[in-house]
């Protein structure tokens, strides 16, 4: 059984999350994740199947720990890539969310995500699902694993992690 | 250069071709005019000409390995179904119901032994035939009807060279062997590399880009970006050494970028090249423990081309692969328009290699190589940094074919003939001199194809 509370600390965590992106505030971002967390976005491997295994299919990421998170937040800081110059605007919209398996230190979180991404003057749409794993850390919640699965994944521009 | 031109308009007769390729490199001149990056009409002849009339890369073998299985892409503007049939055998068609044109095969690989149309239920078999047409025997067809081969259109060449599938929509072209040529060579040693073969790793990651397709095919070979356009991403290998210490597994960016780093690249017959760079890490290759089984299958030549010189390959018009400082990438090209390229992209591995290899191999190709990755978003944004920077029309010539010019050689230099191979021109000389005379090769084929197919079309009576 799931409590208003688990609920509302669930959704919390993943709509801050949300906010940290679309805001910039990317230490924010990583803050929230626990150091050794994954986050993972699998390719499909054909029309009706997602890539179930990151070391058997190619993922579009797979980030092992919150320093390799770190990496991609220095590339988009750092202003050296023509592509994230200027930054992309974008806004996720989450919904649908629910608490799938919850116990005293731990949450797994279920939502729906819609994502626009501005980029000299395109705009493009980006939807799925998200699957977080919370984990209690102390006085606050942590995010230890994000799945991302992406359902529009022909993609017309490339793709970043602050954009899915 | 840089003198007035009238812009030629399409169907007003024949195209002068050679305008845009100004090749006269006795006089130390190569130029490529800005117009066949962003001429509409010549992109419509692109597609007749070179993609829809010669060979083009289809697939890889990997991708339909047993009976049955298939896998639909296009050639050009057209769409293809890749078939094995029952005995095992590829089968080439294009991908369009006899009956009404409808695609026949909506999906983008499987296995079937037959492929029923979802509009009225013709039904192909994998060998293309079309085993039932639905309601037949109340059709009231006359027999000249009947006379009519009801089978699917089979594409008229088809060929594989090593697991790599080529086919051609044109009947009279070379045997495929002829048309890669020298560059047979470098497909040998990307499949050599593994005692059980390649295959692609599975996973789609195909996307499209704003830009001319010959944007891409001058990318993956061109070495004068690097520190430039991709100056993220090694500032952001500098980061994981300086956290990694001395357990740090990467290439050795500083080495990399070091003037005495020695590369070369040939200009090969019908338009394919090559870029190779000496390799500063090889050990930090996936391969690299295997390196004593390596030589001894291969001989010690072919096992340092191997090993220590990463490679760039481009066969033209539509693959690129390559494999060099850290692992192999599989490009597939296919122009949708002037502007826009769709890109299907594979990791390339061995068959059966360890877990770890695999995975080291999988996070390698995912940090650089993916559209989501820290390397080719920005070659992507480079691409539609130049296709707006073009439409500038005032302007007429790039000055993007010159470098290594005053040091490229006609025919062999002793790393080609290391290979026994006979490029069009070698080329050899530090990282900073960058050439960009491979490129010389992909525009004489352009010209050569667009004007052969020209001259075919006025033969034919289809332009006058």
């Amino acid at each position: 059984m799931v409590s208003p509370e688990q609920h509302l600390t669930a959704a919390a965590v993943v709509f801050r999350e949300a906010d940290c992106l679309d805001r910039w505030q990317w230490q924010d971002w990583l803050d929230l994740y626990t150091e050794d967390c994954e986050f993972w976005c699998p390719a499909w491997v054909d029309e009706e199947t997602l890539g179930d295994d990151p070391d058997r299919y190619v993922s579009f990421f797979y980030l092992s720990g919150r320093a390799a998170m770190g990496d991609r937040v220095f590339r988009v800081e750092s202003g050296l890539t023509p592509f994230v110059t200027p930054l992309p605007r974008t806004c996720h919209v989450i919904s649908n969310l629910h608490v799938t398996a919850p116990d005293a230190t731990r949450l797994q979180v279920s939502s729906h995500w819609q994502t626009s991404t501005y980029h000299r003057r395109q705009t493009v749409h980006l939807f799925g699902f998200y699957d977080h794993t919370l984990v209690r850390d102390g006085e606050r919640w942590r995010i230890a694993r994000k799945k991302i699965t992406l359902l529009n994944d022909h993609l017309d521009l490339p793709i970043d992690f602050n954009q899915i | 250069m840089n003198r007035p031109m009238e812009r030629s308009v399409p169907a007003a007769g024949p195209v002068d071709f050679d305008r845009y390729i100004d090749d006269r490199i006795d006089e130390g001149v190569f130029a490529v005019h800005r117009d066949i990056f962003r001429d509409e009409f010549l992109f419509e002849l692109e597609m007749k000409y070179i993609f829809e009339s010669n060979w083009v890369f289809l697939c890889h073998a990997s991708q339909l390995a047993q009976p049955h299985d298939f896998y639909t892409t296009h050639i050009g503007r057209q769409p293809v179904l890749v078939t094995r049939n029952a005995a095992g055998e590829l089968r080439a068609f294009l991908n369009t119901c006899t009956h009404k044109g409808s695609l026949v095969c909506l999906n983008r690989s499987g296995k079937r032994k037959f492929h029923s149309c979802t509009y009225h239920g013709w039904t192909f078999d994998s060998d293309g035939r079309c085993v039932s047409i639905k309601d037949h025997a109340d059709a009231a067809y006359t027999p000249a009807f009947e006379a009519n081969s009801h089978d699917l259109n089979a594409v008229p060449r088809l060929a594989e060279y090593r697991g790599w599938v080529f086919a051609s929509l044109n009947a009279d072209v070379v045997p495929l062997e002829q048309h890669l040529g020298d560059a047979r060579v470098f497909i040998d040693l990307l499949v050599e590399q593994a005692p059980d073969g390649m295959e692609l790793v599975r996973g789609n990651a195909s996307y499209t880009f704003p830009g001319n397709w010959k944007l891409q095919v001058e990318n993956c070979l061109d070495g004068y970006h690097l520190n430039i356009a991709h100056k993220g991403f090694i500032e952001i290998t500098r980061r994981r050494i300086a956290r990694a210490g001395a357990a740090y597994k990467g290439p050795d960016i500083e080495a990399m970028f070091g003037v005495n780093l020695k590369t070369g690249s040939f200009g090969l017959k019908n338009g394919h090249a090559l870029f190779f760079t000496e390799n500063p890490a090889p050990e930090f290759r996936p391969l690299w423990p295997q390196r004593e089984q390596i030589a001894a299958r291969l001989g010690a030549g072919r096992a340092k081309w191997l090993l220590q010189y990463g490679r760039n390959l481009t066969i033209f018009p539509n693959v690129q692969c390559t494999d060099n400082a850290v692992i192999g990438q599989f490009r597939v090209l296919r122009p949708l328009a002037t502007d826009r390229t769709e890109m299907e992209i594979y990791c390339w591995v061995p068959v059966g290699e360890p877990p770890a290899a695999r995975r080291q191999r999988l996070r390698q190709y995912e940090d650089f190589f993916n559209i989501s990755s820290t390397g080719t978003p920005d070659d992507v944004g480079a691409y539609r940094n130049c296709q707006e920077g073009l439409q500038a029309r005032a302007v007429q010539w790039l000055q993007g074919h010159g470098r290594g010019l005053g040091r490229m050689v006609r025919g062999a230099n002793d790393y080609a003939r290391e290979l026994g191979i006979e490029p069009e021109t070698s080329s050899e000389g530090p990282l900073n001199m960058s050439d960009e005379t491979l490129f010389h090769t992909n525009y004489r084929q352009w010209l050569r194809l667009m004007k052969d197919g020209q001259r075919r079309a006025l033969a034919a009576g289809e332009i006058s």
